[in-house]
């Protein structure tokens, strides 16, 4: 893994070059809210540090948008027409994403681009380098350490083009992949090779990170995990916790690693189209079949079913990590309060 | 890459009215590249669209080995199978697919087969049934026990009475409420096994049906000697992809639309969902 | 809550996190609500009847036509056989300018909202308790604070999540939550009580305090509490207002008022309400207006299905027999087709103005796109249409539309500040200055004979699905799927008559009988049966003429005794 060294006062110079060959994605506030939003110019820059916050919308949205069409169908005659929509053409950099949100696009990745590959998923996939920003003071709802999920990267557990880590008045760069490697190659001059005092300092930075977890909402996965793969949770807790639930599926949406989607269709005169949107195993129609028989008509069988789902060794093995990465937005997102740290801490107690 | 959500465009070549709520439609794919590239196992479905009112599952019901021309025996249920009731040959529908794992063929050569089928459920079965007769030497023993609500729910008649007649085969059905002309068993599916002279050792059964049928037809079998390996069937729910990625169709860890529809008793037992 | 875009269409939303009511939380409603920005099925011309069809015409054929119909009843009826009809699914600039064209232009008293039918009841009844409008009782931030909450009906924290949420954390914190809903039998554990009362037996179970645990009576009137409920389920004004007299007079003087939240499918229905859209003096309210024989002859209704939420047969039949309907909507709904001529207005989303919350709380909406289309805004159309009865009505911008409110409606003097306005969360309306006045009436429940049933009749969740906004989104359609007919039993009632789902059952009344399925329902407390309140003519074999809400001046179905047996 190259590492190198970046001055702060460098950085719009080299946003600016990248800008040039790539539509470049800086975090922005809009009504006090963080969204990425196409960079013109300015940038703020409190919003790409090691303590700033994580937008609310996960950057799934990105490659995974809440809703897009799939295709148009055109009546022509007796035949049909269908078009695909437009394949996006620019590269595209997402700079200022956090470590957590690297990993579940990484969780996404091996969801969408394995077995049958997704056509739309892999397009807005592939023009896409993420800059991610290592966090080194965490929120009051971060949990990524149960979860590997962060607050640094390491090269041989995730896959990432470059990290950024705050070191006050600069950034040291680690590049993990080709795409990233591009990104430095705009311009070398702008980049100085690390010294061992820095190296020193990042490491340092890492161990405070980690002290600075609350108390709660940390909590060991490992025992949830075993309880759920072994189903040997007892009916009455997942009773008990799908009461809390609101079925309003606020979780799935903000979770970067949700990946359900519905389709649908609409028609007028001869035209219409087929799009997919978000949807969450939450609601009670999500399985429900035509003849109104639905598998999962409790709510506390949906609940557990979306806790197996992200915390099963099964799936584990299938998705090839945890579907979860600690980013707390389930916190926020969760009216009955039992997001995964609750669930976890109750499943925990028995 | 080829882009799993876009159907093939193909048209209905004909029509059969099976039942009162039931038809068989018979597809053509309308470029001729897909048309002679086509291929199914059996068990395996299909997404169906009515362009602009909605997709759903089906299983193939025709021949593998006849794949220039497949048929899809459909209910009409919902707001889908409604719209597609109401086309006529040559309209165009949307189709995806083949998808789904398909029933097992070549490891069942050699054995004693046994076919049941509930009601909707014969469709499917069929698409197993026909490349076995088709193959007749490569089996034991094939017998097919057949139930149905009323007479008037009974599909594929004609080929009914052609299984009735045939030496190679042992059939027989019955009806849960027979009418003034049946003749025939009345009863649920179930209670033609004292009767039917079932082959147990070397066995496979297939059955296929409504959820409680499939649920009664697995108690008999496993009470008369048949391993819940032996026991194979297919599962069903909401799909909306077919290719493993919207979520829908997730039973424990596995989804039914890539690693079924078709399982053996003994794997559905090991979902973590209680699914019979 | 924020609508996203892709610059050609909606493509998603996402709620504030630093919004004061919903923290980023929504329901599942809140999270699909952009779906059914992107529908197809938007009207975008405007229609007038041909025969049995509607055909499209351009904007000043329409307007032409209405008008001669307009223009037609006033000269040979005269302005009392015209009605005008607002709704909580416009704005309060768009409801106030309603309510001004119907005095002003058109000279008629006959004015209303859709909403009265479902959610004007607790309106009234709290105008009664605080003997006038009333700004805020409450805001929901506050509901986590409360240490005693009574929630009626399930519904009310199930469906709204920033309620809900509140109602959590209460729970956290200790508080006591009671839940008051006579068709469940088990609460959720949150809950420490529930009371299986429907609203008119509460004020005297209150007031008896036989039946209710110590605990919790002393609870419920001590400082504090928070009464939540669903208006649109709230039938006779005249329970609701007794139960609220029951709880305040047995509280001690210098207690504050309880923090009341009526909450409501609709986003606008208090707004609506404030905005005055109710009845003049010598006035009809809808009910009275679809009633057989009323004077009137032409209906305006602006911005809602009336057609699909008619209690009673007779309405449909006068609504269908009326000479002149028209409806402005932005879908095809079941009233367009029924209309003479439809014009096509702006979503809530298109549109810029003011909305009040069931809090109490004004905000301001900021438009996501263009009107679609060829749909133009209610003020444009109210307009144009009197300009061409010879009558002036100005055409005013939002703002100046809020100005004339803040000067002749009362609380909305607090909300004219525009930087005000513009602030994330809006401007809580002030509190109520008068002292509560009530009554308590109502009887309580009869008990019931040995072989009877109680059958209860709900407008239950029927009443979202009939709303575009659901109907447009794909998921939301799945989540509320069209109700088929049938009457809900107690599984152990089903089992008692031997009977399965889907088997059907002659229910008897005192007044006629029907045949409906059985559905089974595990939630309903023994000898209780719900039949829900849309299914019209089985409800009307039944109870037979709907009950005279004096208050309200509209009708609802009350509780019957009846017989069931198996067919």
């Amino acid at each position: 893994m190259e590492q190198a060294v970046l001055h702060k006062g460098n950085l719009k110079h080299w946003v600016d070059l990248v800008q040039g060959a790539f539509q470049v994605f800086v975090p922005s506030r809009v009504y006090g809210e963080i969204f990425f939003l196409p960079y013109a110019g300015q940038m703020e820059p409190d919003l790409l540090c090691g303590n700033a916050a994580l937008p609310y919308l996960p950057p799934k949205d990105i490659v995974f948008p809440q809703s897009e069409s799939l295709f148009s169908f055109t009546r022509n005659a007796g035949d049909v027409d269908l078009s695909v929509p437009e394949r996006p053409s620019e590269k595209r950099v997402l700079l200022g994403i956090r470590s957590c949100d690297t990993v579940g696009l990484h969780w996404l990745d091996h969801f969408y681009l394995s077995n049958f590959r997704d056509f739309y998923y892999h397009d807005r996939r592939d023009h896409l380098t993420l800059v991610s920003v290592a966090c080194t003071q965490p929120m009051k709802n971060c949990f990524c350490i149960c979860c590997e999920g962060g607050p640094f990267l390491h090269p041989e557990t995730t896959a990432f083009d470059l990290q950024l880590v705050d070191l006050e008045d600069r950034y040291l760069v680690e590049c993990n992949s080709e795409k990233g490697k591009a990104l430095i190659d705009l311009n070398r001059d702008l980049f100085s090779p690390p010294d061992p005092a820095i190296l020193e300092t990042r490491d340092q930075a890492e161990k405070k990170s980690h002290t600075r977890f609350l108390q709660e909402p940390t909590s060991y996965m490992s025992t949830a995990i075993r309880r759920i793969t072994s189903n040997s949770v007892p009916p009455e807790v997942w009773t008990e916790l799908g009461e809390r639930c609101f079925d309003d599926g606020g979780c799935t949406f903000v979770c970067p690693c949700c990946s359900c989607f519905g389709v649908g269709y609409t028609a007028k005169g001869g035209t219409g189209c087929h799009y997919r949107f978000w949807d969450s195993c939450d609601y009670s129609g999500f399985t429900r079949e035509v003849s109104g028989h639905n598998p999962r008509a409790e709510k506390g069988e949906r609940f557990k079913r979306r806790f197996f789902h992200k915390l099963s060794y099964h799936y584990v093995k299938r998705d090839g990590r945890i579907g979860c990465v600690g980013c707390g937005r389930c916190i926020t997102a969760c009216p009955g309060e039992v997001g995964m740290p609750a669930v976890v801490e109750r499943l925990r107690r028995g | 890459m080829d882009n799993i959500y876009l159907p093939h465009m193909a048209r209905i070549k004909g029509i059969q009215d099976e039942t009162y709520d039931t038809k068989t439609f018979e597809f053509e794919f309308v470029e001729r590249a897909v048309r002679e590239s086509f291929r199914f196992l059996p068990g395996q479905f299909l997404e169906i669209s009515v362009l602009g009112v909605g997709e759903a599952p089906f299983g193939v019901a025709s021949n593998p080995n006849r794949p220039e021309s497949f048929r899809v025996t459909i209910r009409a249920v919902g707001s889908v199978t409604r719209a597609l009731h109401e086309l006529k040959i040559g309209d165009r529908v949307g189709i995806r697919g083949p998808f789904g794992n398909g029933f097992p063929f070549d490891e069942m050569k050699g054995k004693n087969i046994l076919f049941v089928a509930g009601g909707i459920g014969l469709p499917p079965l069929r698409s197993l049934i026909e490349p076995m007769l088709d193959a007749r030497s490569e089996f034991q023993d094939i017998q097919i026990l057949y139930g149905a609500r009323s007479p008037a729910d009974l599909v594929y008649t004609d080929r009914l009475k052609e299984w009735e007649k045939a030496p190679e085969i042992r059939f027989m059905m019955s009806v849960d409420v027979g009418d003034p002309a049946w003749t025939g068993n009345v009863g649920v599916v179930t209670t033609l096994f004292p009767k039917a002279g079932l082959m147990t050792q070397n066995a496979v059964a297939f059955v296929c049906g409504p959820p409680v049928m499939i649920r009664f037809v697995i108690l008999e079998l496993l009470g008369r000697g048949f391993a819940p390996e032996n026991i194979i069937s297919t599962l069903e729910r909401y799909m909306k992809c077919g290719v493993g990625k919207c979520g829908h169709c997730a039973v424990g860890h596995k989804y039914i639309c890539l690693d079924g529809p078709v399982f053996t008793y003994k794997d559905m037992m090991k979902l973590s969902e209680k699914v019979v | 809550m924020f609508i996203r875009s892709d610059g050609k269409e909606a493509v998603g939303c996402l709620p504030m996190t630093l919004h004061p009511v919903s923290e980023g939380r929504l329901c599942h409603r809140g999270w699909n609500r952009f779906q059914n920005l992107r529908s197809f099925n938007r009207l975008s011309r405007p229609l007038f009847r041909e025969g049995s069809n509607l055909k499209e015409v351009d904007w000043p054929e329409a307007l032409q036509k209405s008008t001669e119909k307009i223009s037609e009843l006033l000269s040979r009826y005269g302005p009392r056989s015209i009605g005008v009809i607002g709704s909580p699914w416009l704005t309060n600039e768009d409801n106030y300018r309603i309510a001004r064209f119907s005095r002003d232009t058109l000279g008629t008293g006959h004015l209303d909202g859709s909403y009265r039918f479902s959610g004007a009841s607790a309106l009234i009844a709290l105008d009664r308790l605080f003997s006038g409008s009333f700004g805020s009782l409450g805001s929901i931030p506050a509901i986590g604070q409360s240490p005693t909450i009574l929630v009626i009906g399930k519904e009310s924290c199930r469906d709204f999540s920033p309620v809900g949420s509140r109602l959590i954390r209460a729970f956290l914190n200790g508080s006591t939550l009671i839940l008051a809903d006579p068709l469940c039998t088990r609460k959720e554990h949150f809950f420490n009580t529930l009371l299986p009362h429907p609203i008119q037996s509460l004020a005297s179970v209150f007031k008896d305090k036989k039946s209710l645990p110590p605990e919790v009576s002393l609870r419920l009137f001590e400082p504090g509490l928070a009464l939540i409920f669903l208006a649109d389920q709230v039938d006779s004004a005249s329970s609701l207002w007794s139960l609220l007299h029951s709880l305040l007079s047995q509280s001690p003087k210098e207690n504050p008022l309880p923090l009341v939240l009526p909450l409501s499918r609709s986003p606008n229905l208090k707004g609506a309400w404030d905005m005055g859209m109710r009845p003049a003096q010598s006035g009809l309210t809808l009910h009275e207006m679809l009633a057989e024989g009323s004077e009137v002859r032409g209906l305006l209704i602006f911005g809602d299905d009336l057609h699909s939420h008619l209690l009673t047969s007779s309405g449909g039949v006068k609504f269908r027999n009326l000479e002149f309907v028209l409806a402005a909507d932005r879908f095809m709904t079941n009233t367009a087709r029924a209309a003479h001529c439809v014009l096509p207005i702006p979503l809530l989303a298109e549109t810029e103005g003011t909305m009040t919350n069931s809090e109490g709380r004004v905000q301001l909406l900021r438009p996501f796109a263009d009107p679609q289309g060829e749909s133009r805004s209610v003020s444009r159309i109210l307009h144009e249409l009197s300009r061409r009865l010879g009558k002036e009505f100005p055409l005013l911008s939002e703002p100046e539309v809020r100005k004339e409110i803040g000067k002749s409606i009362s609380p909305y003097s607090a909300a004219v500040s525009e930087s005000d306005l513009e602030k994330v969360g809006g401007i809580l309306l002030p509190a109520p200055t008068a002292q509560p006045t009530g009554e308590l009436s109502e009887p309580a429940e009869q008990g019931l004979e040995d072989n009877r049933y109680r059958l209860l009749i709900k407008n239950t969740l029927y009443a979202w699905n009939r709303n575009q906004m659901i109907h447009e989104s794909p998921v939301l359609s799945i989540e509320y799927p069209s109700e088929r007919l049938a009457v809900r039993m107690n599984p152990l009632d089903a089992k008692e008559l031997k009977l399965r789902i889907g088997e059907r059952v002659r229910i008897r009344s005192e007044r006629g009988e029907t045949q409906t399925p059985v559905e089974v329902d595990d939630q309903l407390p023994p000898r209780a049966l719900m039949l829900p309140s849309h299914f019209v003519e089985a409800v009307e074999s039944l109870a037979g003429e709907a009950t005279q809400d004096r208050m309200t001046r509209t009708v609802y179905f009350p509780n019957l005794s009846v017989s069931v047996e198996k067919i």
